[in-house]
This record gives structure tokens, sequence and C-alpha cells, in this order.
């Protein structure tokens, strides 16, 4: 979109000229520093639930003064002969109808879930449950593939508010997978799974230029938007890179269950698989990439003692199977305050013997420290963790 | 917990595709189109109303007509 944005600025200081984008990602933030680091000054649009239909990006229209489509195949180089110096004839009356999902929508007027997609668009997140209800009954009811790959959305959406269920990223992208089976074509639903599913999988990495965004926004002397959604390992995961080495040998770190188990639930492990949507090589199995989150209870005030020692992760797979690493150390970083409350990330692939199709059950702990309370008890704890992952085609 | 792999072919995933043309669900105009067909040129652009990304306001395309539009759809990845 920079080419777009540098041979559009004289006809957008002109007047002859409006640029709106529409970004078709789950998470503004992320494209708000998008913008910020390219310096787009017109007014760009959140679509996360694919009202607009588009089955790709980057889509391009050029649309007249009468509200006609007159170019979609345009080069930035000919943009002026393509569209700006070709002269319309008006055409007969504009259409009155308006979008079904618009703001101020009425529950009387709409749909359940068109009044729904309003509430969460224009009236704010505090009204995800109900878009979830209504998202859920339309797919019971139908077999429409947009509504799975809407309820998708909103069950992610929902994960990454404050309003979040354990399930919703499990729900997510199992929504988005029967989407995609339904139209495989709809490239906008593929990207949803692959933002999180295996390396190589990925077009490309997602989200890589945020580390490199940041920086120079702040070289700019400018503070940099904030990206509201922790970024995962498997968001700026590079295609193109080698694969990591397979592990030699590694140690449980608790090999004889000598620590106390949380059953308090200080801090409870949230778990989803994303799968991979593409055809593999010949001869290899399609990975699937694991994704933990750890939730201190907040309701409790409970936090990571960060000087206390790191979180460890340790990761086991059926027979057969395989996985890159067992034994995962996450670390906080040397600026990290004493305490902390965080949700802590990690996510792995695991790989299942080739041509293998059924149900697999990645079995593992995680060893903590944490704190409960401004003056309460700090203690080390194992919590256990189990992920069914269902592997090969339905 | 259960997800599935999808093994389906993949196509060209950056060029302009025509198919991807099946643009907007709400179509209505002189040559009205269905969601199937989707949105051609020569076609009226369908309306619709989406916030911006930093949510501070609205836009509804349909309010734009009398000028000239550009409109560009994308990703930041």
């Amino acid at each position: 979109m920079p080419v777009w944005h540098e041979k559009t600025r004289a006809l957008r200081e002109s007047g002859e000229l409006i640029v709106i984008g529409i970004t078709q990602e789950q998470h503004p933030d992320r494209c708000r520093l998008f913008a910020q680091w390219q310096e787009f000054d017109w007014p760009i649009l959140w679509d996360p639930f694919n009202l607009s239909g588009a089955k790709v990006v980057p889509l391009i229209m050029a649309v007249d003064e009468y509200g006609i489509i007159r170019a979609t195949r345009l080069h930035p180089d000919r943009f002026e002969e393509q569209f700006m110096a070709r002269v319309f004839d008006a055409p007969g009356p504009a259409p009155e109808a308006a979008p079904r999902v618009r703001r101020g929508l009425s529950a009387a007027d709409a749909s359940p879930v068109d009044h729904a997609l309003a509430r969460i668009l224009f009236e704010g997140m505090e009204h995800i449950d109900e878009t979830v209800h209504a998202l859920e009954a339309s797919a019971a009811e139908t077999a429409s593939a947009e509504t799975q790959f809407r309820l998708g959305v909103a069950y992610r959406l929902r994960y990454d508010s404050a309003l979040t269920r354990p399930d919703d990223f499990q729900a997510a992208l199992d929504a988005w997978g029967r989407a995609l089976a339904e139209d495989p074509n709809q490239y906008i639903w593929r990207r949803r799974i692959q933002q999180y599913g295996p390396r190589l999988d990925k077009p490309y990495p997602f989200y890589d230029w945020i580390a490199k965004a940041t920086a120079e926004i702040s070289e700019r002397g400018e503070s940099p938007q904030p990206v509201l959604v922790t970024l995962t390992e498997s968001e700026v995961a590079d295609p193109r890179r080698k694969p990591l080495p397979w592990h030699e040998h590694e140690e449980p770190p608790d090999p004889k269950h000598r620590i106390t188990r949380d059953r308090g639930g200080l801090v409870t492990i949230e778990s989803a698989a994303a799968p991979h949507t593409g055809s593999t090589p010949l001869g290899q199995a399609a990975p699937i990439r694991v994704h933990l989150a750890l939730r201190p209870d907040a309701d409790r005030d409970v936090h990571w003692s960060n000087d206390a020692g790191p979180l460890v992760v340790w990761a086991t797979v059926p027979k057969g199977w395989e996985i890159v690493h067992n034994l995962y150390t996450l670390t906080p970083g040397e600026d990290a305050a004493e305490t902390s409350s965080e949700v802590r990330r990690l996510d792995f692939e695991v790989v299942p013997p080739l041509g293998y199709t059924g149900s697999g059950r990645v079995r593992g702990y995680a060893l903590y420290y944490v704190c409960e309370g401004e003056s309460g008890e700090c203690v080390y704890r194992r919590s256990d963790f189990s992920v069914d992952i269902e592997a090969g085609t339905r | 917990m259960a997800c599935g792999s999808i093994l389906q072919p993949m196509r060209n995933s950056t060029g302009l595709v025509t198919a991807a043309l099946a643009l907007f669900a709400s179509t209505a105009g002189a040559r009205v189109q269905d969601r199937s067909e989707g949105a051609k040129v020569g076609d009226f652009l369908p309306d619709l109303e989406l916030p911006t990304i930093d949510g501070t306001r609205t836009i509804r395309l349909s309010e734009l007509r009398g000028q000239r539009l550009l409109l560009i759809q994308f990703a930041s990845w």
C-alpha cells in the first residue's frame, strides 16, 4: 500500500481524490501501528467480519463520483490514465439500499445476527457475548460458511477481551476451519487460521514487521501505537527460514512429580491447536501448532514472581509423533518488574506420523513462581495440561 | 479441544484474482449483483458502513458519492 499512498498524494492534497482503506484483519491495533509507520493519512476502516465479502487482499477499486466502480485492475503508474483522466456519464438514480449492518440498527429492523454485528462494531466489546450467541444460533440453523467465519471472529474477539473464556481460541479455530472447508478459495478466512498455524503453512510471516515499525517510529520521535494483543511466536514465524534443529536430549524438570500441584487454580492453562490448512510436500506430515496461555487468577490478584525464576513448560507427544523441543523456558525480559500479572503465552509445533488420521494428546506441565495478593504467600507450583488434537483429514 | 488439518490446494495468494470481486454483500444498483456473482466494474459500489481502526468514527461509503474514490482493501501482513 505504500506505493499507492505516494502515487495518490498530490490528488489527495488537491481534493481530487479520496482514499479509503479497509483492513481485513482481526486486530485493528496492529493496522493502526502499520498506518502510523507508513504515515498513511487517509481513513482505514476495520472489517473483521468480512462484511465486504473480499476473498483476497490487496483489492483495489476506483469509484467515480456517481458511485460506480470504474476500474479494478489498476497500476499506480497508470492511475491517471486508467481512472483520473477519464470522464464518466451520469448513470440512473443510485440505489438507496442501506447496509444490512449499520450504526444505530434496532433489533426490530434487523436479523439477530446483523443487529449483534452492528452492536460489536459500533457500540463496543461489552456486547461480545450477544454477538457470539447470535452467531451460534445462526450457525446451528444454517450451514453458512460465512456465518462460521464470523462466529470464529467473534470467539477470537472475546478471547482477546476482558470477557474471555478458556475455550474461545479453540472455538475460533474450529469455526474458521468449518468455514474454510466449505469455501477453500476464501483466502481472508484461510489467513485467520494461518496467522496462528504451523510455520510452513504460512505464505509469509504475518507480523514480523512490528519490531522494525516500532523502532523506526520511536526514532522519528513519535510514540508507537500500542499493540494491545500480545503477539505469539506463530504470528512472527518466518516460513522461509530453515526449520529449527530437532532437540538432542532434554530432561523433564519434575520427573518424580515432587513439585506441589496448583490445585487452587492460581494459574489456569488454556490451550488451542491450529491446523495446517494447505497441502504438504510429498512425504511430509502436516504439523499442528499448539498454543498455551497461562493466566494468573486476576480475581485473587495472583502475579508472577519474576525475580524468583523463569516459567518452565515441559511437553510430550504420543509415540510416533514429533516435537521440536520438550522443554521451554519463558524468562522475563531484563526490564521486567519484580512481579507482573500478564497472560504468558507459548506456542510450538507437533507433527503426527505421516498419513495418520485420528486424535492424539499432547501432555505436559508448567512450573512457576507466583504470589497471591499484595502481601500474600509466594509459592512454586506445578500445573498439568493436556491438549487433544485431531490430525489428518476429517 | 479438537482441530483437523484442512488439506486444500493453495492458489496464488497475492495476486488480484478476478473471482475475488465477489465483493460487498448487500449489493444494489443499476446492475444489481447477487452475492455469488459479486460487484463488478460498471456496478454501483455496494454500500458499507464500518468503524475506523482507531474507533473514533464510522464511514458509510455511500456518503462519499460526489467525489472520486480509491478503495483499498488490504491487511498489514
